[in-house]
């Protein structure tokens, strides 16, 4: 864990300067959307988790990629044993990224489990898209007042020359 | 990989009463290439005058592949409402689920316990909902925890379920609601969301 923490290119008490110094790579999930910082620290989901894994076997398990500040490891309510899926929140960006490259695709309870970021940037095309239910007349109705606007000056100054030419 | 299968869950539980409209809903929604999903949190009570909280949050890919897997794995889409309570004075819960080609749209009472679950004209089924709904919030508040919560002890989680049950069950002590008070607080104040 010492170790690890060396690699930490910046102390821990600072995750904005963590956040900063480190390149865009740094937040890359496996599908290649950007992660984004959470308000404490950055957060990692575990899936495809064995139904009798216990929480100790992920602070073993992740706790070698930094200090863990905390773990969800919600149980299914039905059957009392693990849901499927781990949360696991670390103060820095280079934390977050050391599990993700180290544990994902490794096995835990003879299931190979994967570890990515749970937070990341809305994708930016979806706003001008307009998806389902987006599509907000608002939005139309500003665009069609603003464009006359301008369009009516071009053209009282076009007319204007015409009604001096006239 | 392949193209993602379309996506959208949503959950409400609600009612009108004392305290006028008094809600929590939650749902997500699938963006941009279809593989990462937004989120939506929202919860309001008019005790002493509490306002709404919305929380938004994007969730990656894998997050959204393993909400998918526990809805597979729960048989929700091959249940049918046709024989579930009918939403009362107490309120009423709705599930919708679009995955693949399948959509479901359930609407029934809420469901104080597993009593009310086996009394049911339809307790496999109804258990099925029962359970998937109770393993989803689990999921959600633990999101908006992390997410947004400054200094959120297990204490303060355990009061998100509290909250849950609260929204659920119209008449509770006022012990809980003034926890949920606190923790609703200390929600606002982390995130300025309005």
């Amino acid at each position: 864990m010492a170790d690890t923490a060396m690699d930490v290119d910046s102390p821990p008490s600072s995750p904005e300067r963590a956040q900063k110094n480190t390149t865009q790579d740094d937040t890359q999930t496996h599908e290649n959307a950007s992660a984004v910082r959470s308000i404490e620290g950055w957060i990692i989901v575990v899936a495809n988790v064995h139904e009798e894994a216990a929480e100790e076997d992920f602070q073993d398990m992740f706790g070698e990629y930094g200090d863990i500040k905390h773990i969800h490891m919600n149980l299914d309510r039905r059957t009392g044993y693990a849901k499927g899926y781990v949360l696991i929140e670390y103060p820095t960006l280079a934390e977050a990224r050391a599990a993700i490259e180290g544990a994902h695709g490794e096995k835990l309870l003879e299931q190979t489990i994967g570890v990515d970021f749970a937070f990341v940037r809305p994708p930016p095309s979806k706003q001008a898209g307009g998806g389902a239910g987006q599509g907000r007349s608002k939005g139309r109705a500003r665009s069609r007042s603003r464009s006359p606007g301008v369009r009516r000056r071009r053209d009282e100054d076009s007319e204007g020359e015409d009604g001096e030419v006239g | 990989m392949s193209t993602p299968d379309p996506f959208y869950l949503r959950y409400y539980s609600g009612h009108s009463g004392r305290f006028g409209h008094e809600f929590l809903e939650f749902d997500f929604r699938v963006v941009g290439d279809g593989r990462s999903a937004v989120a939506r949190y929202a919860n309001n009570s008019n005790y002493r005058n509490d306002s709404l909280i919305r929380k938004e949050m994007c969730v990656s890919s894998l997050m959204v592949q393993e909400i998918k897997k526990i809805i597979k794995e729960s048989e929700i889409m091959k249940e049918d409402d046709t024989k579930w309570p009918q939403k009362n004075k107490d309120g009423r819960q709705e599930l919708e689920i679009r995955l693949g080609s399948e959509h479901i749209s359930f609407e029934t009472a809420k469901i104080g316990s597993l009593v009310d679950v086996n009394e049911s004209e339809d307790p496999e089924g109804l258990r099925v909902f029962y359970y998937l709904v109770q393993d989803l919030k689990a999921l959600v508040f633990s999101l908006i925890s992390l997410h947004f919560k400054a200094s959120h002890a297990s204490t303060g989680f355990l009061a998100g379920f509290l909250l849950t049950n609260m929204v659920d069950q119209a008449n509770l002590s006022v012990a809980i609601t003034d926890e949920r008070h606190e923790l609703m607080r200390s929600f606002s104040e982390a995130s300025g969301v309005s």
